[in-house]
């Protein structure tokens, strides 16, 4: 099938197109098409949005179109129509187009009723009576009238209780057709489609509750497995699929009642497209990017994914995800589209002129939702509309309809389709369109689910409800011959003034509220003259009320001009009889005053003289002072001139000279700091140059102590040769400045060179074989035999071992059951199984022993916890049990226990509550036996198997090895993966750590014991070869206190080695070896390397 | 007849609960008999019974409670109600029915336990939160008496061959040359038969390895037909691959557009066809 194809419209009903992907009706749909068979006619009746016309369109019309019902003819045809704004038209219309007849014909027809439609059937070359192809030329006919109750909503079919003659005609043809059809057994067949709330109005048409009567469907709700069947088939039938979570989800998240249908159509959609149109499982994280959950409900990572997308959203979209809900899916979808309607018309229209602001398209989008929608007997419908109207009644002059059409494009767009007709991406012309377009919600669950249309009708009424106030009182000043005296009053005005600024009401919006059955035009010419009338009225009473304010002011103004005048005159009066006295009294203080003046002048006169000849004496003599001084400072003013002169040429001499010594000096520093860069590169060079040569003398020196490593490990007839090579090497190894710990060829010609000289050799332990072995804090070995013998060995100074005491039964002496299994808990606490399948706890300090209750299996495996106190065990058969490990209470029931399904390899018991528990298959499980929970903590990633594991505590790690050969660590404080590393070449079989070296020791299957140094895994690790284990395989292994390491092999002999190569180098230092001869030297490095 | 009897009569195991739910599970223990519903009552069984209580009954229901009892690792975890969900859970692999109710979630941690319940939901399992315990035995009385499909007689075959009976002469030539070296199942559809196509048409399809819509002179049926069966037999999921094949004297190729999105669709020359039919199996057979 096709990539891309949406199994789920939408808010938009199935097409006849689409009716592959309709399910969830099935049965109904085979119940209506019996009805057909039996009646000739279905009355489909139902709530707002249970999906009557999907139901008719994509489910009866291909069911019978695809044969399964029986019918005269083989080919049908069939015509639907909606009754819109004129029944019958819209009938005849339909008819003349499917039956190829013309339309006014046909309308003219139509209007005799009754039979007419019959008639024109008969007439057409669809309906053949008689003759041979009858069956194949002929077709059955089919007609539907969806929508029937427009026949009520529309002002224009119904009004007052009252049918319109157009609408009573066409109920009546359709019954007529119906009667006819079974009297006659015509093959015609007619569906109605209604909403079931008109279903009382039906009674204003004869006949038709009869009609109903007899052949009524009311569709049922969907039951939850034919929901179901909605949500997930389509998707199968398109490829694809939805998880049964989200099913589960959707199907409770679903309020009952209306629009449920939709709503869940809706996201559906939306939910397709969020999936990558299918591609991906439609899931709980899809639906929450559509807002229709909430995030809580998904899981870490899906919320993590949710949040980073979220982090991308818009701002404006973000508030529709505060209240998440399936309902609030179209509400979130309807309100972005709204947002967002301006930039999409900026972006797409090319055709429209964009000389309007965000502001005006969000006032564009109110405006026609308001028009497309009201509110009919308190319920909200919908109101088909012109695009003409709606530009009429936003009314602004740089909106024209081409701008109406592009910003309410991103509605009609074919992935929203919110509104009718849809614009499709690839068809120009259904995305413009004219003005006489009508425009029609899809769905009236978008005016219930959209908040802000809601809020916007509700605004809608309340502007309504003004404008009857409005009109009543503009009619009774109309009915009083437009008298002022019924004009509004200073208040009303002052209210209707503003709902008029905000409602701003013109002829097309009092058209969209005009329930009159006149035509439209004529109803328009009446809008028109009715709000010419209602600007007059408005006019009227403000001119009025302007012109009675005005003469109000006038009489006030006149009263206070008069007023003042009055005032003003007394005011006058006063001031001038005072002027008057107060100019009097001021002329005779002015003489008074004049003749005192006069007076002092006179003597003030004759003091002035007599000072005047006192400063011409004066003044005589200091010009004379003053003619000497001056005579004197201009020669000393000479003098200094001279002076300055001279200093500045002195200044500008010295200046020169301290610049010539700054260069001077920067030249000199400049050139001391080359000087000392070069002798700083100079020294770098020489000091690389020395390290470089001390570089190529050690590597030549570990190169030869290398070579003599490898010649020290093959056989010699003399094997003091061996002993002499590997001294040499170490010597070498000495003077190259090697680190003995990091050679793992010399370490391996040391213990080659030890064991060929028998310096190194394995011990005999005793005759039985031995089943495990610990080291106690002495050093001395306590070692347990399969006879159930316990001997105790000390090592000698030779590097042998002899028994401390002869070998004692473990436990108590009259239990003489061979022993399957041991396993040393601690160096002095064992776990064992007898061959009869009772285990045991055994202080060997003590040899004290007790019986462990329950126990059905073999031990596997044991730990002690980190106190001492408790000990774990595991038994062959996966059972796990905590126990004290004081071996008084060893009897009572376990401290906590559980079975694994895999068998249990080792254990490591962490801390107060948890124990560490590693499978054979390979996964590391996390035992918290205090609440009894299990997290799993490693699982391996292909089929590997898993026997060993050691904590490193100063590391906080946990080692455990793979039968591949690796070893991986898991960090202890968060269970979290750490190094991986190959710790062999074969199956890794032993492991154990020593915690004063911090060396791992790890046996593989091949022979041999890698030692790694856990303070450096990345080190290449000292490996103990095949010939140090004389081709056998470790059993078990075990640490003293110096770093010696133990092992227990399968030919029942213990080797023990230590792990630091020094102590190799110290021990053949200290023999009495002869240096090789120049001969020798020659003869296994060859000339080309100087012995000196 | 237009309303379910529910007449199909089915046990119901009615698992153990917390404390918190005891009163909730006698709610529902008695609205389950008056819905004619068999009970089989799980609340003090061990766990060894309890597993084959429940797989002796047709379906379970369990009522999820305060306790965290139902999440792995939880305290409780080992519980007759945690227990009894689980090998419910193992069950639903098997075509086992499981309803799972949750009447109410007024906490927080309550609302978080039940959202981890709700990721977890597997095939087979019915999740309610439907407050009302009528509500919930209203679907779980409805899903337990989905109508199973009928046994009609249908034999298995290599082609299914479907054809208008206004088509039956060419049908039957095309049918007869074919039977030569394939097996060949053929279905005339009659406007005037009884028969209930459908249903008959997705069992035979099932058993078919492709199916044919032929067409000579009923090319209108034949594309409605090809969507209606496409669409009843599973679409893209559909294991039997769908063409439809026309006599190109009475159609052409634009006359299936509609089809070719989603099924093989061609007209030939009527000679032709069987050979084209021959070429479509092959196809299939090969992929």
């Amino acid at each position: 099938m096709k990539n891309g194809i949406c199994p789920y419209p939408g808010l938009r009903p199935f097409t006849e197109e689409e009716s592959i992907f309709f399910k969830g009706r099935d049965l109904h749909i085979r119940q209506i098409v019996k009805l057909l068979e039996q009646n000739k006619m279905a009355f489909i009746t139902g709530a707002s949005g249970d999906g009557k016309s999907s139901m008719v369109y994509a489910g009866v019309v291909p069911y019978i179109r695809a044969g399964f019902s029986k019918a005269e003819f083989n080919s049908w045809l069939v015509f639907d129509f909606k009754p819109q704004r004129n029944p019958l038209a819209s009938l005849a219309r339909s008819a003349a187009d499917e039956l190829q007849f013309s339309y006014h014909d046909t309308l003219n027809k139509m209007r005799r009723g009754f039979s007419a439609l019959v008639n024109i059937y008969k007439e057409s070359e669809f309906y053949i009576k008689n003759g041979s192809d009858a069956k194949n030329r002929g077709k059955n006919l089919l007609i539907i009238a969806d929508q029937f109750e427009e026949v009520f909503t529309m002002n224009e079919n119904f009004h007052d209780g009252t049918p319109s003659i157009d609408a009573y005609t066409c109920v009546n043809i359709l019954l007529e057709t119906v009667r006819l059809s079974i009297t006659e057994n015509l093959p015609i067949y007619v569906i109605f489609t209604m909403r079931s709330d008109y279903i009382s109005q039906c009674t204003v048409f004869k006949d038709l509750p009869e009609f109903i009567a007899y052949s009524q469907f009311f569709v049922p709700q969907l039951k939850r497995t034919e929901i179901r069947q909605v949500i997930e088939q389509p998707a199968l039938l398109a490829g694809g699929s939805v998880s049964t979570r989200l099913t589960e989800v959707l199907i409770n998240n679903l309020n009952s009642g209306f629009d449920q249908l939709p709503v869940l159509q809706h996201a559906l959609n939306l939910l397709w497209k969020t999936a990558d149109n299918g591609s991906k499982t439609l899931d709980l994280l899809h639906l929450a990017k559509i807002a229709g959950i909430h995030k809580d409900m998904l899981d870490n990572s899906e919320r993590k994914e949710f949040d980073r997308w979220f982090a991308t959203v818009p701002y404006y979209q973000k508030k529709y995800f505060d209240k998440p809900d399936l309902n609030n899916v179209l509400n979130a979808h309807a309100g972005t589209l709204f947002e967002s309607a301006y930039d999409y018309f900026m972006h797409n229209a090319n055709w429209a002129e964009k000389s309007i602001t965000p502001d005006e398209s969000k006032q564009i989008v109110e405006t026609a939702f308001k028009t497309l929608t009201k509110i009919d007997n308190n319920r909200q419908v919908r109101n088909r509309a012109t695009l003409h109207e709606i530009t009429g009644i936003i009314n602004k002059p740089n909106i024209t309809e081409a701008t109406v059409c592009g910003v309410l494009n991103i509605f009609r767009d074919e992935n929203n389709t919110l509104l009718r007709p849809f614009a499709m991406h690839d068809n120009i012309e259904t995305q413009y369109l004219s003005g006489d377009t009508i425009l029609d919600v899809t769905h009236e669950a978008l005016i219930r689910n959209w908040r802000l249309l809601s809020h916007w009708d509700h605004e809608e009424l309340e502007n309504l409800n003004e404008y009857n106030d409005f009109s009543s009182q503009m009619q009774r000043w109309i009915d009083n011959n437009r008298s002022p005296e019924f004009l509004l009053s200073t208040g009303n005005y002052a209210i209707f003034k503003q709902w008029y600024d905000r409602c701003r009401p013109n002829q097309y919006w009092l058209l969209k509220h005009d329930n009159s059955q006149r035509p439209v035009r004529e109803k328009l010419n009446a809008a028109a003259s009715r709000m010419e009338k209602c600007n007059d009225f408005m006019q009227q009473s403000n001119a009025a009320i302007l012109a009675a304010e005005q003469s109000r002011r006038r009489k006030i103004a006149a009263t206070i001009v008069a007023l003042l005048i009055f005032i003003a005159g007394l005011l006058m009066f006063s001031l001038w009889a005072m002027s008057e006295k107060r100019n009097a009294d001021l002329a005779r203080k002015d003489a008074e005053k004049q003749k005192n003046a006069a007076i002092v002048q006179k003597t003030i006169a004759e003091q002035l003289n007599d000072i005047a000849t006192q400063q011409q004496h004066r003044a005589e003599a200091a010009n004379t002072i003053a003619n000497q001084q001056r005579d004197s400072a201009r020669l000393m003013y000479n003098q200094a001139i001279a002076a300055k002169l001279e200093s500045d040429r002195a200044r500008q001499q010295a200046e020169q000279a301290r610049r010539e010594a700054d260069l001077a000096r920067k030249n000199a520093e400049d050139n001391y700091l080359l000087a000392q860069q070069q002798r700083d590169s100079a020294d770098l060079q020489r000091r690389k140059a020395l390290e470089a040569n001390d570089n190529a003398a050690r590597l030549y020196y570990v190169a030869l102590c290398n070579a003599l490593s490898m010649k020290a490990k093959n056989q010699y007839e003399d094997k003091t040769l061996n002993l002499r090579l590997a001294k040499t090497a170490c010597d070498m190894n000495h003077k190259g400045g090697g680190d003995n710990k990091k050679n793992a060829d010399l370490y391996d010609a040391m213990l080659f060179a030890m064991e060929q000289n028998n310096i190194i050799s394995p011990i005999d332990i005793q005759d039985s074989p031995v089943k495990s072995f610990a080291i106690d804090p002495a050093g001395h070995i306590v070692a347990i035999s399969e006879d159930g013998l316990i001997t105790k060995l000390r090592i000698t100074p030779s590097g042998g071992a002899e028994p401390m005491s002869s070998p004692t039964p473990l436990g108590s002496a009259d239990n003489k059951t061979p022993i399957e299994s041991a396993v040393f808990i601690t160096p002095t606490l064992v776990a064992s199984s007898s061959k009869d399948r009772r285990s045991y706890l055994t202080d060997i300090a003590t040899n004290t022993q007790a019986q462990i209750p329950g126990a059905d299996d073999y031990i596997y495996a044991a730990s002690s916890s980190p106190d001492g106190d408790r000990c774990a065990i595991a038994y062959i058969n996966g059972r796990v049990i905590v126990m004290p490990t004081d071996i008084t209470n060893a009897n009572a029931a376990p401290l906590a226990e559980t079975i694994f399904t895999s068998k249990v390899t080792d254990l490591y018991f962490h801390d107060d509550a948890n124990i560490y528990v590693l499978c054979l298959d390979g996964n590391l499980l996390k035992w918290n036996f205090k609440t009894n929970s299990i997290t799993n903590v490693l699982t391996p990633n292909s089929r590997q198997m898993t026997f060993k594991m050691a904590a490193i505590p100063a590391k906080k790690l946990l080692a455990v090895c793979y039968s591949d050969g690796t070893m991986q660590f898991v960090k202890l404080d968060n269970d979290q993966k750490a190094n991986r590393i190959v710790g062999g070449h074969s199956k890794l079989e032993n492991l154990i750590y020593d915690p004063n070296t911090g060396i791992l020791a790890l046996s593989s299957a091949d022979k041999r014991i890698s030692l790694i140094n856990t303070n450096d895994v990345n080190e290449k690790p000292l490996v103990i070869e095949e010939h140090s284990l004389d081709n056998h395989k470790v059993k078990c292994m075990g640490f003293n206190n110096k770093g010696v390491l133990f092992a227990l092999t399968d030919d029942n002999k213990l080797r023990l080695w230590d792990t630091d190569p020094g102590t190799y180098a110290d021990a053949l230092a200290s023999m009495n070896l002869s240096p090789l001869s120049d001969s020798e030297w020659n003869h296994y490095l060859g000339r080309e390397f100087s012995k000196k | 007849m237009f309303i379910n009897l529910y007449n199909r009569k089915f046990t119901i195991f009615l698992a153990a609960v917390s404390d918190d739910m005891k009163d909730i599970r006698q709610e529902l223990a008695e609205v389950l008999v008056n819905a004619g519903i068999g009970i089989a009552d799980g609340k003090s069984l061990p766990s060894a019974q309890a597993k084959a209580a429940i797989q002796a009954a047709d379906c379970s229901v369990h009522i999820l409670g305060d306790e965290d009892i139902y999440t792995l690792g939880a305290i409780g975890y080992n519980s007759p109600a945690g227990e009894q969900f689980r090998i419910a859970r193992k069950l639903c692999s098997e075509q086992f029915k499981m309803f799972v109710w949750c009447p109410y979630a007024d906490t927080a941690a309550r609302k978080s336990y039940i959202n981890n319940i709700r990721r977890d939901i597997v095939e087979n399992t019915v999740y309610s939160d439907k407050p009302s315990s009528i509500i919930f035995v209203e679907d779980i009385r409805n899903i337990m008496n989905v109508k199973q499909s009928e046994n009609r007689r249908h034999v298995p075959t290599d082609i299914f061959f479907l054809y208008n009976e206004l088509d039956n002469d060419t049908a039957s030539g095309i049918c007869n040359m074919l039977r030569d070296f394939l097996g060949v199942q053929k279905l005339g559809i009659s406007m005037s038969s009884d028969v209930d196509y459908n249903a008959f048409i997705s069992e035979q399809l099932a058993d078919s390895k492709v199916g044919i819509v032929y067409f000579n002179y009923a090319g209108d049926w034949a594309v409605s037909f090809a969507r209606q069966i496409w669409k009843d037999t599973g679409g893209s999921s559909s294991q039997t691959p769908l063409a439809v094949f026309g006599n190109s004297d009475h159609a052409t190729q634009d006359d299936l557009a509609v089809l070719k999105d989603f099924m093989e669709c061609n007209v030939d020359d009527q000679l032709r066809i069987p050979l084209d039919i021959k070429v479509f199996l092959d196809k299939q057979l090969q992929k």
